[in-house]
């Protein structure tokens, strides 16, 4: 399975697919989590809703 | 492990787009974030550095070796505790306020396991029924 057709099956919502984006941006949200370098479990929630949110909207 | 891919094919063009928007809102809400930390230090003041006013103290020879109790605002619970024995206060303040275990105080005090829950509980209850009372 490809990228686009992986982003295709994320935005009409098939979980698996979502799952596999997120391990695969994991390392990115995790560099981005860390302030002052101490991992914030919050702000890392908060990116992963990000994510989410990006999946949705980003135009193919 | 992931790479950044060569951008040659549709599929690797998109997969880099995809990459770069993505980072960008990553980014923005982690401004936001600290944003917001900041300015929440800012308007909470912390309770950690309290000053410790040992002239406003009520009963000197009680607090000796207890300054908790002298950061105590509510003066039916400092009656409510001061009523209680060494031990009770002693197990109560310990278990409350440092968080200890049930074990610990059993090693500190030479009571059993029973003995300890058994006394924190009814000086619970002790304090409980003291502050209604009053109220």
């Amino acid at each position: 399975m490809n990228f686009k057709e992986m982003l295709l099956q994320a935005k009409s919502g098939r979980e698996p697919a979502v799952i596999e984006l997120l391990e695969m941006y994991k390392p990115l949200l995790v560099k981005y989590a860390i302030i002052n370098g101490r991992f914030d479990e919050d702000l890392y929630q908060e990116l992963c809703i990000s994510l989410l949110k990006c999946i949705a909207q980003f135009r193919i | 492990m992931w790479q950044k891919n060569n951008g040659k094919s549709e599929t690797e063009i998109l997969q880099n787009q995809f990459t770069a928007y993505l980072a960008t809102a990553v980014q923005r809400r982690r401004n936001d974030y600290i944003q917001q930390m900041n300015r929440r230090q800012q308007t909470e003041s912390l309770t950690d550095g309290f000053p410790f006013m040992p002239e406003c103290s009520i009963e000197q020879d009680m607090l000796l070796g207890l300054p908790v109790l002298m950061q105590i605002e509510d003066s039916v619970l400092f009656r409510a505790l001061k009523e209680l024995s060494e031990r009770e206060r002693y197990i109560f303040l310990e278990r409350t306020l440092v968080g200890k275990s049930f074990e610990m105080l059993a090693q500190e005090t030479g009571l059993g396991y029973k003995g300890v829950s058994a006394v924190y509980y009814r000086t619970v209850q002790k304090i409980k029924k003291k502050t209604e009372v009053t109220k």
